[in-house]
This record gives C-alpha cells, structure tokens and sequence, in this order.
C-alpha cells in the first residue's frame, strides 16, 4: 500500500510545485500569501497520496482533490458561509466565486508587487493549489513527471511575463531542480519496480510490479538522472552566454516597451497613450472644472515620469506612497523669495484615470463632499496622486498648493549642483543616440548657468530650432523616434518634453516630464474648464534651492499653453548678473553613471551565487571573447593593408576552427576555390569571397603604386561575418561548438604548423 | 606595363597559341608553357618519347611567330662548329671569314639533343645563356629574340647521352607532351591524311613584336610578398630529403621571369603566387636530381615539386 502511495513521487511533486511557485513572490509585495499557499500543496499532496492508497479509480483521484481544495478554500477565505463551518456549500461557493472575480479585476489593473490583498491570496491559494493539484495527477497519479513539467512552467512564466525587469534569475534553476526530484523519483519508482534497491536501502520492499514502459534495470538511474538533469540546468543557464546572436541571457526578459503597462506607478494605461487618444479622439470632452485663486494657474498635473528607458518615459519604480489625506509640507524653497498659497476646487466630470489632477507644488488635498477612496496616495517626490482600482472619474476636491514663481535672478543664481538623490533625474540610457548630446552642448554653447541652459533649450525648441508642431507624426519604421524627431523637426508634446528633458538632462540639469493638463478656458463665472484637448505633457527642470520648475517647450498657441513668467520673453536670458565660477555645475554625466551602475538587488549569498556562476561564466566564454577581440582589433586597424591581411588571417583562422581545411601554402584563389569545394556557398557568400580575394591579392602583390577603394573595417567584418557563417552553417556540430568554447586558433598558428604537418612527404615509407 | 602593351602582348601570345594549337591538338596546357617561356626570354626542354609532336610543337610555334628558324638535327658526330658557326679561310680575301652555325636564327630547334656528344651540346648551351657566340676571339651576337626549343627522348632510350645537371639548368623550362587524348588523336589523324598541317600554320606576328612582347613582361611587378615565396620555394628543394641537388638561384630566376610572363599572358601588372605555382613543376622539376631513395620509391621530381607547392606557405605581405 505504501509503494501504491508513491511517497517519494508525492513529495517531489509537491516540492516542485513549491519551488515552482517561489517565482511567484516578486509579484507580491509581502510574504502573507506563502503559508497558505504551502497548505494547500500539502494537502493536494496527502490527498493525491490518500486517494492513490485506497486505490481510488484514476479519474476520481483529482475529484478528491479538488473537493479538498475547496474545502480548504471555503475555511479559510469564506468560514462564515460555509456549511458546518467548513464544507464548501453552495453559499460558500458564490462567495468563494465573488472573491475571485474581485480578485481577478483586482489583478487585471494592478502592477507587481501587488499588496497581499485576501483576494489576491484567494488566488494564488487557489491557482497554484490547482497547480499542485494537475502536477500531482500527472505526474504521480498518471506517471508522465516530464508532462508535469507544463503547469510547473506556467506557474513560472506568469511572474516572469508580469514582473517588470523579469524574475530572480535564480528562480528558474529552483524550479527546475523540483521537477528534476519529481523525474528523478519517478525513475526510482520505475527501478523498484523490478524488485528491492539492490545498492541504497536493500531493505526496501517493493512488490514486483509490472509497468508498461520501459523500466531501467539500473537503481541509481534516478541519481544518474538527476545528476544530468543539474548538468542540463547549469549549461541552459550559461550556454545562452556562449551562443552568437543571444546577447542577452534568456532569462533575462525583456525590460523594453510593453503596451499597456505603464510601470511602477498607479497607471495602468501608457499614459502617453492615453494622452494621444484624448487629443485625437475628442478634444471638446470637458475633463473638468476648477477654481482657483491663484493669480496666474499653472499647469494641472497627473503623473511625473522620471525615467528614460530608450524609448519612453516611465514612471519611476518604487515610489513612496503617502495617504492623501496626510498634507504635505512645502518643497525646498530656499531659494525663492515669494512664495504664495493658493486654493484649487476641482470638479472632475469626465476623466477615468487612475490620478489626480493637482497643481504644483500641492500640499493638502481635502475632499469636497464624498469622502476621497483611501486608496488614493500622495506620491510625495513628484507631488502628484494616483492609486490602484481607483477611478478619477467624478472626483471632487479641494487642492491646497504653493505658488512657486521664481524670478529669473533666483534661477539664475540656483547654481548649486544637484544632490545625489536626485541622481536619477540626470540618467540617460546608454543607448541614447549621440546626436542628442551633442544636440544639446551646441545649442547650450555659452549658457553658464543651469538656468540660462534651460532657457537656451526652451528658446531652441520654441524658436530657433525650426521646429513646427503637428499631432499627426508618424514615425518611420524602424527609425528611433527620437532621432527622427530631431531630424524632422516636427512633434507633438510628448515629443518636445521628452526630447527638451533628454537635453536637459544631457547638460546636467535634473529633468522629469510631467502628463497633466494645461490651464483650460476661463469662463464668464471664473470657472476654468479643461477639455481633452488640453491633455499636455511638459518637462519640468530642477534648481538648486527652487525645486521643480516647469518649462514649455512646445510650440503652439492655443489650448491653454502658455509660457511661465520666468521664461517668456528672452531679453536677458544668456546675460548672468555675475558668473560664479566656482559652483557652475560641470555636465555630470561620468558621475552619474558609477553609483547607479552597481546598484543591484541580492544580499551577500545571492552575489556570492552570481559572482561565482559568472566567474564560470567568464571561462566558458573566455575563448569566445578573445576571439572576437582579436577578430575585432584585426579587423579595426587604421593601415588598410594591415586591416586586410588581417582579415584575411582571421578567415583562415575561422575557417580551421570550423573544421575545414586551409593552409597558408594555398594561394587566395586556391584557399577560396578550396573552401568552395567543401562548403557550398551562396551568390552572397561567393561574392564576399571573391571581394577578400580581390583585397588581398591588391595588398599582397599589386604595385604599392597602385590605388585602390580600400575597405572600411565594417565592410571587412560584414564579408568576414557572412563566410563565417558559410563555414559554420556546414560544420558537423561538435566543431561547432569547438569552434566557440575551445578554437583551434586561439593557441596561435596551429594553423601553418599542422598543414606542414600533413604534408610531411610519405613517399619512399 | 602600360595597359596598351599589356593587351596587346595578350592579344600577340593568344594568336600564337591559337596557331599552335591548330596543329598540336588537345595540348593547350604545353602551348601555354611555350608561348610563356618565349615571352620570359628562356629556353624550353621538350621531353617525351618519340612521335608525339615535340618537333611538330617547335616547329609550329616558329612558323607562327613569324621569325627565322634553324633546326639543329643532333647527331652523335655533330660537331660543335656546326651549331655555332666556324671560320673558313678564304683565298680571295685571303682571310678567316665567319660562316655562322645553326644558331644564327630566332627560333632555334633543337632536335634529340641528347643525342649529340656532350662537347657539341655544351657549345650550344654555351650560346643559350649568354645570347652570343665566340669564334677564334671574335664575339658575334645572336637575334632576339632568341630561343632554343630543344626535344629530347628519356634517358632510358638507346644511343642518348643524358643532358648534365648544369646543362639542364639553362633551360627555363621542360614540357612534357604526352599521349594525345583519344578524339584529339583521331582528329589529327583526319588533319594529316589531307595535307600537311603546317602548311596551314602561318606567321601571326613577327621578331619586333615578339621583342616588344618581351620588353613587357619585364615591366610586369612582382611585390617582395613573391620574391619571398619563390625564394622559399627553391630553398625547399634544396632541403628535401629525397633531393640530392635542389633547384639553383638561376632556377629561382627562370621561375620569377616565368612567373612575370604567365602573369603579362594573363593580363595582369603584376605577379599572383598562382603565376609561381602553375610553373613550380614544369621549371623547377628538371633541375632537380634526386636521391636512390626517390628513384627507388618511384617518387618523380614532379611529384616533389607538387608536395613543396603544397606545403611551402604563401608569406604575407610585411
């Protein structure tokens, strides 16, 4: 009856589904849902193992279970309309079903880390206990351990797909180790089947057992199994490392754009996105309504996005969140002499958004009538509101906000370089195109102060950049925006204060672009209204002792944009009162990339794991780098005829590497007509060939005195890449592979040596 | 080389082995080897059995070019006056007067020469390499171009006295015939029932042209890449452990001047490592005088010259 349980098979099913489901915490924000999770794989665990004991039909099995699950599900979420107390009756069920659609919404709008809501713990109780469930019954009850491998895999790729920067890459190994206990217990099984274990535990009985599959005489096959399968682990982990074209490690997701996925903060639509549709779709929808005693209203804001990852702004990934209701203190204003106090009632009408719209810098928000969702929450660095399964839509309330109107005398004397907070609002990718920087240093040439840089960039994009505005820009595909955007000319918001904050950021002024509205129509009861056509984006700037100061760099005259006080006209933008040599900032980009660059999650045991693996790493790849080192620094020389022996050099290197023969006592025409015969080549390849040919027989043997069109070193690399990829396409696969981890022609001209070698005269022998 | 005079010699060196060829079917391979030792200014060695064309293959390729032509049938009692010329005492003038030898011809044939006796051959091998013949302290110099195209049968045949080592060493180059292939030889049995193919072979160029040809092919760069290369390729067969004498400097001279030639009929300025190996064989192998070893293992000089080709690597440029 034991060996019908299947203990062993039972638990490494269970712990696969367990370590399986470790991927699943980066998508919480605490570890409250992981008790009951584990309960429930146990008891899929003891109820498979009791179902299979007293030899329950096969197609019953997973019934038992599943009443089980439910039952523990109806105890721990639904108790009180449980029938008896515990049994999943049909009122326990409807509540169970309530609590799941709740959670289910719940998930659609939130992003990882989610707050361990009971609903959300519902679910993950619920689907990874399903998990178990269908691991269990595969793999156990039906004997197939590699299917079982599926659901496993789901449970993974979930949190991998959602989880923005992907899952712990040391999640993947743990997964599969615990389905490689469910094989490797499974073959143990198999082996027992034949009778006792003659090698560990002689003692274990175990009834002969005929099994329709192929059972393997050997008991340690699932040590053996094992043993592999951790070999397989390591090499799916390093080999993606060590094979051309993957540059990046696959399990590595992705981070670049996802549609629909905002990032970190509240939103749950790009608000880009959402911008564009409300400026295209229907610009006379009335937003909302406010007043306001403010002298001058700014700008109405909604999310600040602080972070450029190559193709969009994002917001920024772990805010701190504040109860709106809590007010919030003034910004840093040091700097700034007048600083006046305003109040904001607005009325939103028709705006489904997960933000608030509040002017800067706000400070209290207090509810006007219906009491604010508490699930509204200050973002206390970009002042802005926003929440999770919140809905703007007929919010009203009341703002109160610091009037920040800074002189241009107090910008220009805010000279102080920015702190290391604020590092991060000075972050460029490093697949920035370069043309912006040096974009923004010809266009801020002269400009000695972060506030005189700024009006440059301003006065560029409003004036004298030619730039003209349209909200009908396509880019072309395959393009980068960006560059595109400079090269036209023509954009909308998005684009200016995305580019504007770029420059900013590229002569060293902390930038951040703000989503929100402009200003709105005033009407004849002074109420301003804001339409869907005011929907606007801007870059705001950051000065020493004055904080965020908005700019407008988009050129349009109408719907609201207008250009703040400090900005307006440019009669002695680039005139500084007194230079102060000793705190001009200097351009900060070297200093911002070392302390972002080593920042990293992982304690010591987590580094001491990846120093170790990528130590490893290192080796296996060692000869593949110096390879392409070589081939590089071959091919990159500045004398071209230097450049093309090399290459061609590197051809024959390559070329051995993979096998094939070619000796240096062979003519260029010869070699080529040699490698022609022993892999097929293409047109493209033949010419490639019939070009390194050309070249060096023009290196080698023409006159010096004559000329010729010499090769770039990316034309030399293009036609080297193609006929290596000939010779390697053609290779048999252990040469391959030999041609990457451990080249022939690494240890130095085995090349020359070897062909005299085989040429050794054999006759009179 | 001036691109001009390069296409002309193309165009010149085409008709002739054109010609040739009418007459010497299915040998495109030794019609090249002749018409490129006649342009690098050497002396070609035909060697074959009897009655495969040897003295077909000179005698037409004097006809094509157009120039005079001597044929020397070596005799065991020629003598050396013969072939270069003797002074006869004249009664009128009552004076030596210089009646010129064979040699005194563009194109000079050179029929069994293994035949002659080693004294007789000499004075004619005396006259190849240094272009002029000495009587009784009087120099006169031969025509240009000048060429010897000599034929001689394989040692192993009957009443032949085998070219010396040194002697063999003037030659730029030796050319096998061979055996026609099958059409080819009825082909030419078809050609010779009707008439005498020679006939048909007339002059396509002439002495100047053959001269600026020449000239040319002296214009033809060679880059140190190659100088190295053929130096290194002589210098193996010196080396070799079958070889008892390898291929001397003047071997490595007639190989770059061979070199220079293939590369001007090709129609190119310069010389390739393609021009040296195509001619390895056919200049380098009759120099070299190999080992009992060799002869015992039935490895020819040919062969070894091929295995050097293989293996003696290309040097880079510096």
């Amino acid at each position: 009856m034991i060996a019908r349980m299947r203990p062993a098979a039972t638990i490494a099913a269970a712990i696969a589904t367990m370590t399986a489901s470790l991927s699943v915490v980066p998508l919480f924000d605490s570890g409250r849902w992981i008790l009951p999770t584990a309960l429930a794989i146990v008891l899929m665990a003891v109820a498979g193992a009791a179902s299979r004991a007293v030899a329950l039909p096969a197609p019953l099995q997973p019934v038992l279970q599943l009443l089980a699950l439910l039952t523990l599900l109806t105890v721990m979420f639904a108790q009180p309309a449980a029938a008896w107390g515990f049994l999943p009756g049909p009122v326990a069920l409807a509540e169970l079903q309530d609590l799941t659609r709740i959670g289910l919404a719940e998930a659609e709008v939130a992003l990882a880390p989610v707050p361990t809501t009971e609903t959300l713990v519902l679910l993950s109780v619920g689907g990874i206990g399903l998990v178990a469930l269908t691991v269990d019954t595969i793999g156990v009850t039906l004997r197939l351990p590699a299917l079982a491998g599926i659901p496993l895999l789901l449970v993974f790729a979930l949190p991998a797909a959602v989880v923005r920067g992907g899952v712990p890459w040391w999640l993947l190994p743990l997964a599969v180790i615990g389905w490689l206990l469910l094989l490797a217990a499974d073959a143990r099984d198999d082996a027992r089947a034949w009778g006792p274990l003659l090698t560990r535990r002689p003692g274990a009985q175990a009834g002969p057992r005929a099994h329709p599959r192929m059972p393997r005489p050997r008991a340690s096959a699932g040590a053996a199994a094992l043993q592999v399968g951790l070999v397989a682990v390591v090499v799916a982990l390093l080999l993606p490392t060590a094979i051309p074209g993957l540059s990046e490690p696959v399990w590595v997701s992705p981070s670049g754009d996802r549609p629909g996925i905002g990032g970190d903060g509240p939103v749950s639509v790009d608000p880009f996105a959402s911008l564009r549709r409300d400026l295209v779709d229907n610009p006379e929808r009335e937003v909302l309504r406010y007043r306001t005693t403010a002298p001058s209203p700014g700008y109405l804001r909604l999310v600040a996005l602080d972070t450029f990852d190559g193709v969009t702004w994002r917001p920024s990934e772990a805010p701190i969140r504040v109860p709106v209701t809590e007010p919030l203190g003034p910004p840093d204003l040091a700097g700034v002499a007048d600083i006046g106090e305003s109040t904001w009632d607005v009325r939103i009408s028709d705006l489904d958004n997960a933000q608030l719209p509040v002017p800067y810098a706000g400070s209290v928000i207090t509810p006007a009538g219906e009491a604010l969702d508490e699930r509204w929450t200050w973002d206390p660095q970009a002042r802005t509101v926003g929440g999770v399964g919140v809905s703007s839509r007929d919010a009203a309330y009341a703002v109160a906000a610091y009037d920040i109107d800074p002189t241009r005398a107090e910008l220009r004397a805010a000279t102080k370089r920015a702190p290391d907070s604020l590092l991060p609002y000075l972050q460029l990718p490093d697949t920035l195109s370069p043309t912006l920087a040096t974009l923004a240093d010809e266009v801020t040439a002269g400009a000695q102060t972060p506030y005189a840089r700024a009006r440059a960039l301003v006065d560029w994009f409003t004036d004298d950049g030619g730039f003209s505005y349209s909200t009908n820009v396509v880019t072309p595909p395959g393009a980068d925006p960006l560059e595109s955007f400079l090269e036209e000319r023509i954009g909308y918001c998005q684009q200016f204060a995305g580019t504007m904050a770029l420059m900013a950021r590229a002569v060293g002024i902390p930038s951040r672009v703000v989503v929100g509205f402009t200003g709105g129509r005033l009407t004849d009861d002074g109420e301003y209204v804001v339409q869907a056509r005011n929907a606007h984006a801007w870059p705001e700037l950051w000065f020493a002792g004055i904080g965020w100061v908005w700019f407008e760099p988009t050129p349009r005259i109408g719907a609201g944009v207008v250009q703040p006080d400090y900005s307006r006209d440019r009669v002695d933008s680039d005139t500084p009162e007194a230079p102060v040599p000793d705190e001009v900032p200097q351009p900060q980009a070297p200093d911002v990339a070392a302390p972002v660059a080593g920042a990293g999650p992982g304690g010591p045991p987590t580094l001491l794991i990846v120093a170790a693996l990528a130590g490893l790493a290192v080796l296996v790849t060692l000869p593949m780098i110096i390879v392409a080192w070589r081939r590089r620094r071959r091919t990159s020389r500045t004398d071209a005829r230097v450049r093309i022996e090399a290459t061609w050099r590197d051809l024959g290197d390559s070329v051995t590497d993979f096998g094939w023969a070619w000796s240096r006592a062979q003519t260029p025409r010869e070699a080529a007509n040699s490698l022609g015969r022993q892999v097929t080549l293409g047109e493209s390849e033949r010419a490639a060939m019939r070009r390194l040919v050309w070249w060096i027989e023009q290196v080698r043997y023409a006159p010096p005195t004559m000329e010729f069109i010499a090769p770039s070193p990316a034309e030399l690399r293009a036609d080297l890449a193609v006929l290596r990829r000939a010779a390697d396409r053609a290779a048999v696969r252990s040469r391959r592979v030999r041609a990457r981890l451990a080249p022939a022609s690494l240890w130095g001209g085995g090349l020359s040596e070897s062909s005299l070698e085989g040429a050794r005269p054999t006759a009179g022998v | 080389m001036t691109s001009e005079a390069s296409t002309a010699s193309v165009e010149a060196a085409a008709r002739v082995g054109t010609a040739v060829q009418s007459v010497i079917a299915g040998k495109p391979e030794t019609v090249r080897l002749a018409v490129t030792v006649l342009l690098a200014g050497g002396h070609l060695l035909i060697e074959d059995v009897p009655g495969v064309g040897k003295t077909m293959l000179a005698k037409s390729l004097a006809r094509a070019l157009g120039c005079s032509v001597r044929r020397i049938q070596f005799t065991p009692d020629l003598l050396p006056g013969d072939v270069v010329g003797v002074s006869v005492f004249n009664r009128e003038t009552r004076d030596f007067e210089f009646k010129p030898g064979a040699v005194f011809a563009n194109i000079v044939l050179g029929d069994e020469i293994n035949r002659a006796s080693p004294k007789t051959q000499s004075a004619l091998l005396e006259c190849m390499e240094e272009g002029q013949v000495t009587v009784d302290g009087t120099t006169y110099l031969l025509g240009r171009p000048f060429m010897v195209i000599a034929t001689q049968n394989p040692a192993e045949m009957e009443g032949t006295y085998p070219l010396p080592e040194a002697q063999r060493d003037r030659f730029m180059a030796r050319a096998h015939m061979g055996y026609p292939d099958r059409a080819s030889e009825i082909a030419m049995l078809q050609a010779h029932s009707a008439d005498e193919p020679l006939e048909s072979v007339t002059a396509v160029t002439d002495a100047a042209e053959v001269r600026a040809m020449i000239d040319a092919v002296r214009q033809v760069y060679v880059a140190p890449a190659i100088d190295a290369y053929v130096v290194d390729l002589v210098a193996a067969t010196r080396q070799h452990p079958l070889v008892r004498l390898g291929a001397s400097p003047r071997a490595a001279l007639h190989l770059l001047r061979a070199a220079r030639a293939s590369a001007a009929l090709a129609g190119r300025g310069h010389v390739l490592p393609d021009d040296v190996q195509r001619l390895a064989s056919p200049v380098l192998a009759h120099r070299l005088v190999l080992t009992t070893d060799a002869h015992l293992s039935r490895t020819t000089a040919p062969d070894i010259v091929a295995e050097l080709v293989a293996r003696v690597p290309l040097p880079a440029s510096a």
